[in-house]
């Protein structure tokens, strides 16, 4: 029974030609947006730096040499360079602020730097500019030298790997939770029809029982999610990095999202509030994808959101190659989550045949 | 009455404050068909829900083929056929491809599909997608659903509403077919010419209660009032119509005096309805 119900589940998942095309083409396209992303972190600074016209050549040299910056003639040339994308960023020292740097002065230096820098760059430039004017503090006013010496990781600086990730690599994450958002708005979507169109009652007049037909559900939901994921984690290459945590991870997460999708089945009365509650669930849910992309936005409370286990599990497997001591408490309780929708959304949709 | 394929006993259902089925008791034998007639929120559809296991009375028990269906809804379900009132097929699906589901529900093997759709006269399309359907050609198709597992008891709830009169026939001949070999039919309806013609018995449901049940002869005996109607033309040729109830000890002497007093242009009898007995008997129409 619950084989008949799966396989038409399947032809009427595939059936429903707005389900059938962002299925196909979803998978599709997040595998393409992959490869078209970055696939190597551009983490380095080339900076440039210019100096009063009058600068001796020792001091240019060793200005330069302090910065690590090529030296420009003008200000507007460094404004263009920047602007080209030669430097990623750039700093003018004028007459005044040399002078209060000899003096051993707080000085406000501006510093120009190209748009879309991420916020790790930002960190890494502020860090080299103020070990540079510490170092022409100590060589010109022989004051002692106040140079931050904590370490800034571009990134997680997950098992001592202490390297950045490529865009890609970062968005991975986030890929795979779109697709399992269309899996998840295709589900609910089937779910509530069944019950909107009374198909489920006429079902349940049969011998089939209640729990076979939940049974069937959600075997087709996380099996469906599961390959289409497991897809395009395989097509990445990332799949490999750690497999068994993966699948672990990509099975787990099918589970979650099911339930959310019984849940929103639960409430929604047609295609249209299908896609309302979809929206608004799937919000929360990729609040974690983010979180890995512009790690330095993350707080505690994203912890609160049952997908932040399936993302981090991931996060941490497809792209550091984590074991299970790093991911298993997690993967536990992305378990606990989506049993606890699974069954929640089981009895909710159970009050709906009432 | 043969022995009894359901019975309902004391079968009560509330919903929270509100009594949808009170305490109603009736037997239904086998290869009967019962009307079940009553108006919207008459209780109804609570009782075939009931009986087909999908609600769980909240006093009272149903047999249905000698089981109590609250309590074995699964093993007696497996013998039912149910047709419900609004289409609930699977409309991206064909015909075919519903029909065998269904049979894979009830673990048919050697599952005839087309022979099924010949007889519900939709061979030829049985390919299409549901969706395309007319309505009669989907409540056909519900009938033909209900027909899979050659069920002991057949639910059906307004086969025909709606229907062009082709389908309806079509419809009205399956149903005698299948109380010929043995079927029981729980007919609900709100069409009361569909129901005497073909109804073994009838039971008018109101307010949750059963108001009568019986064959409709009997009612219409018991509580119809037949008349003869005559069409008099008069002198200055204008027409008149005179109703003479055909019961009463004055019959004879007003129709003779009628016949006289001008010249005749039909006269006929007429029956009571059962739409005339229901208002009769519970005070609102049927379609109330």
């Amino acid at each position: 029974m619950i084989r008949a119900l799966i396989e038409k589940d399947l032809k009427l998942y595939f059936r429903n030609p707005f389900f059938a095309l962002i299925t196909g083409l979803g998978l599709v396209v997040m595998i393409a947006l992959y490869f078209l992303l970055p696939a190597n972190a551009d983490d380095s600074l080339s900076t440039a730096l210019v100096l009063p016209a009058d600068t001796s050549a020792e001091m240019r040299a060793f200005l330069s040499d302090a910065f690590e910056s090529d030296l420009l003639d003008s200000a507007d040339a460094l404004v263009q360079a920047v602007e080209a994308g030669d430097y990623s960023a750039g700093m003018v020292l004028t007459d005044d602020i040399l002078a209060d740097l000899a003096a051993g002065k707080p000085v406000d230096v501006p510093v120009y730097t190209a748009p879309g820098m991420t916020p790790e760059l930002k960190q890494a430039l502020i860090s080299l500019y103020t070990a540079g004017l510490n170092n022409v503090n100590y060589v010109s006013a022989e004051e002692q030298l106040h140079i931050n010496d904590h370490v800034i990781v571009l990134g997680p600086d997950l098992l001592d790997i202490n390297e950045s990730l490529a865009l890609r690599d970062r968005m991975l994450p986030m890929l795979i939770m779109m697709m399992f958002a269309i899996e998840l708005m295709g589900l609910a979507n089937l779910i509530s029809e069944e019950v909107t169109r009374g198909t489920a009652k006429a079902l349940l007049v049969t011998p089939l029982r209640v729990r076979q037909f939940f049974s069937a559900k959600m075997l087709m939901g996380v099996g469906l999610a599961f390959l289409e994921v497991l897809i395009l984690s395989a097509a990445t290459g990332k799949l490999f990095a750690s497999p068994a945590i993966v699948v672990s991870a990509l099975l787990i997460g099918s589970l979650l999202m099911t339930g959310v999708a019984f849940f929103i089945a639960a409430f929604a009365t047609n295609f249209m509030s299908v896609m309302a509650w979809s929206v608004l669930f799937l919000l929360l849910l990729m609040l974690p994808g983010f979180n890995v992309m512009f790690p330095t936005m993350a707080s505690a409370w994203i912890k609160v959101i049952p997908s932040y286990y399936l993302v981090e599990s991931l996060h941490l497997a497809l792209n550091y190659g984590a074991g299970w001591a790093q991911v298993g408490g997690n993967l536990l309780i992305l378990f606990a989550s989506g049993l606890a929708f699974l069954l929640l959304g089981s009895v909710l949709l159970r009050r709906r045949f009432q | 009455m043969t022995k009894a394929t359901i019975s309902a006993r004391d079968l009560t259902y509330r919903y929270g404050d509100l009594t949808a089925v009170d305490h109603i008791n009736f037997e239904v034998g086998k290869g009967e068909v019962l009307g079940f007639l009553g108006p919207n929120g008459a209780g109804k559809t609570t009782t075939v829900r009931m009986l087909t296991g999908q609600l769980r009375p909240t006093e009272g028990s149903a047999l249905v083929l000698d089981e109590d269906i609250s309590i074995s809804a699964k093993q007696v379900q497996q013998y039912l056929g149910v047709s419900f009132e609004t289409t609930n097929l699977y409309e991206d699906m064909s015909a075919v491809e519903n029909l065998e589901l269904f049979a894979r529900l009830f673990n048919l093997r050697n599952f005839d599909a087309m022979a099924l759709l010949e007889k519900v006269g939709l061979a030829g399309r049985e390919k299409e997608r549901v969706s395309n359907y007319s309505k009669g050609m989907k409540q056909r198709l519900m009938l033909a659903r209900a027909l899979i597992n050659q069920p002991r008891i057949l639910f059906l709830d307004e086969p025909t509403d709606g229907l062009d009169p082709v389908s309806s026939q079509t419809i009205h001949t399956i149903i005698r077919e299948a109380s010929a070999n043995g079927t029981t039919v729980f007919l609900t309806t709100h069409d009361m010419v569909e129901a005497d013609k073909l109804s073994h018995r009838v039971a008018f449901i109101n307010k949750g209660q059963i108001a009568a049940i019986d064959r409709p002869s009997v009612l219409k005996q018991h509580y119809g009032k037949r008349t003869l109607k005559i069409e008099v033309q008069d002198g200055q040729g204008d027409i008149q119509i005179h109703s003479i109830p055909l019961d009463g000890t004055e019959t004879a002497r007003e129709v003779e005096k009628i016949f006289a007093s001008g010249s005749v242009l039909t006269a006929h009898t007429e029956e009571a309805t059962l739409e005339d007995i229901f208002i009769q008997i519970t005070g609102r129409g049927l379609l109330g």
